[in-house]
C-alpha cells in the first residue's frame, strides 16, 4: 500500500520532471491561456490558425502580446533570426494594433521559417509580451504546430535591415530611448540596396522625413523600418522599440550686458511654449517690468527665469542669469 | 453733392463702427478660456461680436497624440456630435472656416493636417458668423468647437466649446 503511493509520487515527480524539462526554456507561468486552432495538419503555403485568448494580462497598462510562427528553439528577445516576422500579429488594445485580445486573432503560418523546414516537430506559435514590456519574459510560451507533407511555396531569406539613431545602431531587442519633442535622425538601409521606409505603430511617436518625434514623455514606441521583395529577399519589416522619456525645457538666456537707461526683451515663453516668470534679485541695479528688462544703474543684475512643468512630458526648469550693466 | 454728403457720413458711421469692433476685438473682457478633462486650454477672442468675422483662437496643453478639428459649431446637447458646423470639415486644408490639427495623421493627412507646436499648442484665426446654414447664431449658441478628428469618430472627451455671443 505504502510502496504503491511511493511509486506514484515518484511517477507523479517523474512527470512534473520531464515538463518541467520540456517547458524550461520558457516560462510555465504565462496568465494568457490560449484556445483555438487547427494546429496539425496544416497548409505549408500559407496555412491559416484561428486563436482566442483569455486572461489577458493588464499590467503594465496598456501592454499587448506578439503572437508569431517561430522555429522551436527561439530564443527570447530575439525573434529576429529564427521567426517569420512577415505574419507576426500585434495583439493589444492599443491603436494601430493587428488584432484585440478579445476578438479573432488568426495568424498565417508558412512551411519555411527562417530556411528551416517546420515539417511536423519543427515549429511552434511564440507568445510574447509586446514592445511596451519587452524584457518581461513572463508571458513567453510555445504552442507546437505541424504541417502537412506538401512542398511549401519558395520562401526568400529575408533582407537585412541595418537603422541607426545619432549614428547608434538600433537593436530590435533592448529599447532605445527617445525624449518628448526632441528631434532625432533616423537612418535605415536594406542589405537588397531597397528603399526604405519608416512608420510607427504607436501613436505616440511620428517619423517624417528621417526625424523621430516622441509626442508623450512617458510609455513606449514601435518604430518600423520595412522593405519591400525583392527577386532575391522577401518583404521585410524590422520593429525597433522605444522608451519614452520627458523633454528637457529650456529658455533663452538673454544677453550679458546692458546699459544704463536701456531695456531689452527677456524671452516670455519656453522652448514648449511655457509662460516664462522672471524675477528680479536686483531691484536696485535693474527692473523688470512684464518681460520687459531695463538697466538702472551700474552693476550687476541678478535675475531668475522659471517656467512651470507638465507631469509626463517636461519637468519645470529655473534659470539664474546674470547681466552686467554699464 | 447732397449724395456725397450723406456718403461721407456712412463711410464715417462705418469706420466708427470699425473702430468700435476693433477696440471690443482687444478688449481682455471678451475674452474667454475653457479647459478640458486632460488640461487642454481652448481660448478665443473676441467672443463678443456685432457681426461676421475673423477671430483669434489658441490651444494649449492638447495631447499631441489626439488629432483634433477647430471649427465654428453649433452647440449640440451633452454628448452629441457637433453639428452642423461653419465651411463643414476642411478636406482642401485651405480656408478660415475649419482647421485640422494633427501631428500623426494618416498618410493620406500629410500636408493637410497641421502639426501641433511643442507643449500641444496651436494659434488660428477662425471665421465666425451669424448664421451657421438655417441656424441663427443669436437665437441658438454657437461656439469655436474642437473634437476629436475623424481617426477617433465618436469620440466625445476631447470636445471644447468657447460660446461667441453676437450683440442685437
Amino acid at each position: 500500500m505504502i510502496s504503491t503511493t511511493k511509486r506514484n509520487t515518484v511517477r507523479a515527480l517523474l512527470v512534473f520532471a520531464i515538463g518541467a524539462a520540456l517547458l524550461a526554456p520558457l516560462s510555465a507561468s504565462a496568465q494568457t491561456k490560449v484556445v483555438g486552432g487547427p494546429l496539425t495538419n496544416l497548409d505549408p503555403a500559407g496555412g491559416k490558425i484561428h486563436l482566442a485568448f483569455s486572461n489577458f494580462p493588464t499590467t503594465p497598462a496598456n501592454v499587448g502580446l506578439y503572437v508569431l510562427e517561430c522555429l522551436n528553439n527561439v530564443v527570447a528577445g530575439k525573434t529576429g533570426a529564427s521567426c517569420d516576422s512577415a505574419h507576426q500579429l500585434w495583439v493589444s488594445n492599443s491603436p494601430g494594433a493587428s488584432a484585440t485580445p478579445n476578438g479573432d486573432i488568426a495568424i498565417t503560418v508558412v512551411g519555411t521559417v527562417a530556411g528551416t523546414e517546420c515539417g511536423t516537430s519543427n515549429c511552434s506559435i511564440f507568445i510574447t509580451f509586446d514592445h511596451t514590456n519587452p524584457a518581461d519574459r513572463s508571458e513567453d510560451q510555445l504552442i507546437p504546430i505541424s504541417f502537412a507533407a506538401g512542398t511549401s511555396a519558395p520562401v526568400l531569406p529575408k533582407d537585412v535591415i541595418t537603422a541607426t539613431v545619432e549614428g547608434k545602431t538600433l537593436s530590435p531587442s533592448s529599447p532605445g530611448s527617445l525624449a518628448y519633442r526632441t528631434p532625432t535622425f533616423i537612418s535605415a538601409s536594406a542589405q537588397s540596396g531597397s528603399t526604405v521606409t519608416f512608420g510607427s505603430s504607436t501613436p505616440d511617436c511620428t517619423v517624417a522625413a528621417g526625424v523621430l518625434t516622441a509626442l508623450k514623455g512617458t510609455g513606449a514606441c514601435d518604430i518600423t523600418v520595412s522593405v519591400a521583395a525583392t527577386e532575391k529577399t522577401q518583404a521585410t519589416t524590422a520593429h525597433y522599440p522605444f522608451l519614452l522619456s520627458p523633454g528637457v525645457q529650456t529658455i533663452k538666456t538673454p544677453k550679458k550686458t546692458l546699459k544704463v537707461g536701456k531695456t531689452f526683451l527677456l524671452s516670455s515663453f519656453s522652448n514648449f511654449g511655457e509662460k516664462v516668470v522672471a524675477t528680479n534679485a536686483t531691484p536696485k541695479i535693474c527692473s523688470i517690468k512684464g518681460s520687459v528688462l531695463k538697466g538702472l544703474k551700474k552693476g550687476t543684475c541678478t535675475i531668475a527665469l522659471s517656467a512651470a512643468g507638465q507631469t509626463d512630458l517636461w519637468a519645470a526648469i529655473k534659470v539664474k542669469t546674470s547681466i552686467k550693466v554699464s | 453733392m447732397r449724395f456725397r454728403i450723406i456718403s461721407t457720413i456712412i463711410s464715417v458711421a462705418l469706420v466708427v463702427t470699425c473702430l468700435g469692433s476693433s477696440l471690443s476685438a482687444t478688449a481682455a473682457s471678451t475674452a474667454k478660456s475653457v479647459k478640458g478633462s486632460h488640461g487642454e486650454i481652448l481660448s478665443a477672442t473676441p467672443t463678443l461680436m456685432k457681426t461676421s468675422g475673423l477671430i483669434k483662437v489658441t490651444g494649449a496643453h492638447f495631447d499631441e497624440t489626439v488629432g483634433i478639428y477647430l471649427a465654428y459649431c453649433v452647440v449640440p446637447k451633452k454628448g452629441q456630435v457637433p453639428t452642423p458646423c461653419g465651411g463643414g470639415i476642411n478636406k482642401a486644408g485651405v480656408g478660415t472656416s475649419s482647421y485640422w490639427i494633427s501631428s500623426n495623421p494618416p498618410p493620406y493627412g500629410d500636408g493637410l493636417a497641421e502639426e501641433f507646436k511643442p507643449g500641444g499648442r496651436f494659434s488660428k484665426n477662425l471665421q465666425v458668423s451669424l448664421k451657421i446654414g438655417k441656424f441663427d447664431c443669436r437665437k441658438v449658441v454657437c461656439a469655436v468647437t474642437v473634437r476629436a478628428d475623424h481617426t477617433r469618430e465618436g469620440d466625445r472627451s476631447v470636445d471644447l466649446f468657447v460660446p461667441i455671443t453676437f450683440s442685437k
